[in-house]
Parts: C-alpha cells; sequence; structure tokens
C-alpha cells in the first residue's frame, strides 16, 4: 500500500480549504449588509468583485507569457498562456453570471445592457476567440506564435473594458470599491472579509492555473511518447 | 497529434462553473436575499434619465452605515455554499493527487 506523504503543497491547500470557509461565513454571517442596496444583495460583493479580479489577473499572466514566448519560442511559456487564458474565460463567466443575479435583484432584469454587461460580453467574445485561432492551426509552433500575439492584442483591449469604458458612460453599476475620489467607502468588518474573499480566490485562481500547467504539460509529454 | 481524450481540467473548470451558478440561483431564490420595498428597483424598459430619477446609482457603502434587512435564509444559503465549496476542493484536490502520481518519475 502506497504511503501518503504530507507535503507544503497539501498544508497550503489545508490553508485554503479552511481560509475559504471562514471567508463563506464571514461572507454570510458576520459581515453586515450595505445600506442602499435590496436585502442581503450587496453580500455578492464578496464574490463578484474577487471573481472580476481573478480573471484581469489571469489575462494580465496570458499577455505576460505570451511575450515570454515570443522571446524564447519555449513551448512551456505556451502552455501557461493558454492555462491563463483558460482561467480568465471561466472567471469571467463567474463574474457575468454573479453580476447577473445581483442585476436581477436590484434593476428586475438579468440582462440590461449596461456598459459593464457591455463591455464584458467583448472580453468574453474577444478571449473565444483566442481559442477558436487555437483550434484553427495545426502546426504547433505556428499555433503558438499567432496564440501568442494574438493574446498580447487581446489584452491591449482589457485595461479599456474592464476599467474606462464603464466609467465613462453611465451606468446602472454601483460605484467601484475604489470609488472615483480614490477612496474606499466600506464598512470596516465588510472590508476585511472582502479582503480575505480577494486573497482566497486569488489563491484558488493559482491553484487552478497550476493545475492546468501540469496537466497540459502531461499531455503533450504523453503525446510525445506515443510519436 | 491530436487526441481525443477530454482534458480533465475542463470538465473541473465547468464544474467550478455550474457549482458557482448553482450556489447563485439559490442565493437568488432565498427568503432574505431581495425584500421588496428597500430600494425602488429600476424597470429595466426605464430610460437613463427615467431610471436616473427612479432610483439613483446605488453607491458603495459609507462607513459604518449598513442595512440590517431581513436576514432569514442567510445560513441555509451559507450551508449551501459551504457544501458547495467542500465538495468542489475535494475533486479537484483528488485531482491534483492524481496529477502528482502520474508526475512522479
Amino acid at each position: 500500500m502506497r504511503a501518503r506523504t504530507v507535503t507544503l503543497r497539501d498544508l497550503l491547500l489545508g490553508i485554503l480549504l479552511l481560509w475559504m470557509a471562514v471567508v463563506i461565513w464571514g461572507a454570510f454571517l458576520w459581515a453586515p449588509a450595505a445600506s442602499g442596496f435590496k436585502g442581503q444583495s450587496s453580500r455578492i460583493v464578496f464574490f463578484h468583485v474577487p471573481t472580476a479580479w481573478v480573471a484581469t489577473l489571469s489575462f494580465l499572466v496570458s499577455f505576460v507569457t505570451s511575450i515570454q514566448y515570443l522571446r524564447t519560442r519555449d513551448p512551456r511559456w505556451d502552455v501557461r498562456a493558454r492555462a491563463s487564458a483558460s482561467l480568465g474565460i471561466v472567471f469571467t463567466v463567474l463574474a457575468t453570471v454573479t453580476g447577473s443575479i445581483f442585476a436581477r435583484i436590484m434593476w428586475g432584469s438579468y440582462w440590461n445592457w449596461d456598459p459593464r454587461e457591455t463591455s464584458i460580453t467583448f472580453l468574453l467574445l474577444i478571449y473565444a476567440a483566442y481559442f477558436a485561432l487555437r483550434a484553427a492551426v495545426p502546426d504547433p509552433e505556428r499555433k503558438a506564435a499567432l496564440a501568442a500575439v494574438y493574446a498580447i492584442l487581446a489584452f491591449v483591449t482589457v485595461p479599456f473594458l474592464v476599467f474606462v469604458v464603464p466609467r465613462i458612460y453611465w451606468s446602472l453599476h454601483p460605484d467601484t470599491i475604489i470609488n472615483t475620489q480614490g477612496t474606499i467607502k466600506m464598512d470596516s468588518r465588510m472590508f476585511r472579509v472582502f479582503m480575505a474573499s480577494l486573497a482566497g480566490f486569488t489563491g484558488l485562481g493559482v491553484w487552478l492555473y497550476d493545475l492546468e500547467c501540469r496537466i497540459e504539460a502531461l499531455r503533450r509529454r504523453a503525446e510525445e511518447e506515443i510519436l | 497529434m491530436r487526441t481525443n481524450r477530454p482534458n480533465r481540467c475542463w470538465s473541473v473548470v465547468l464544474a467550478v462553473a455550474v457549482l458557482a451558478l448553482a450556489a447563485a440561483g439559490v442565493w437568488a431564490q432565498a427568503p432574505g436575499s431581495a425584500p421588496a420595498g428597500v430600494v425602488p428597483a429600476v424597470s429595466p424598459t426605464a430610460s437613463v434619465g427615467e431610471a436616473a430619477v427612479a432610483s439613483p446609482v446605488p453607491a458603495a457603502p459609507p462607513a459604518g452605515v449598513t442595512n440590517a434587512g431581513d436576514r432569514s435564509g442567510l445560513k441555509a444559503v451559507m450551508g449551501v455554499t459551504l457544501i458547495i465549496w467542500f465538495g468542489l476542493f475535494v475533486y479537484v484536490y483528488r485531482l491534483d493527487r492524481a496529477v502528482r502520481r502520474l508526475e512522479a518519475p
């Protein structure tokens, strides 16, 4: 029988498990609901904003790793770029879904074509095209090079679609965490849970990213062995 | 060469998305999630001007000003969310262990 050893990774994952459990408890039972929102709907901030944060971070990683691929032509950078872009799409979908539920409660409809909703749709389409491009090119080196160039161009749109466009037009969306005066107006308990959630989701994102990279590396290794 | 084996990581991220959707759906249906009358709802068909008059954009909550609201059902929603989180964690953790076994020389 195989002996099980507890590694540093196991320890960190155990901390993540408990951390997120505490965040969930704090988000629902410890932090108060914010004023100006219907019922308890403001609690979605503890999940919606961190998912959007991890999505933006993933697209940034995809951008940096794509540059690294073009510089070095090392296929490991391509694996990382692909993994982070896929993670970015998943977390963007999660941010969209949680935002739509909030919209249904606050504004009576899941979708209102608000500037934020529209810009996140564009972002999803841009990164969906990244995977369409990868699927369309059979040669691995050519695929990696084209995808890297596309990922760099795609990331140029991220600051505009995530930060600029929603602030230019009138929006139903509540004021951002760091508001236009550059301050944070949030109850101290809410703020603590929010920051803990941000850290927890970032940890979860890093774990999933690492896992995706390792699986992709294994898949490529298996393919090479078959060939 | 392309294989037809499904990428297990995609099944993980799909599971994350589906479970989060389920959690959010439960949350939206919870009794305490949307009591009427706290803030007037903006009609989705209202024009920008009408919407601004009917209900100004909700600002970020000012420090110390909170909404007690109806908290019934929050414990149940938290319980469901915790079950989903633990289930999801165990699934991904087992996948992580399986990948580590495959990586071992």
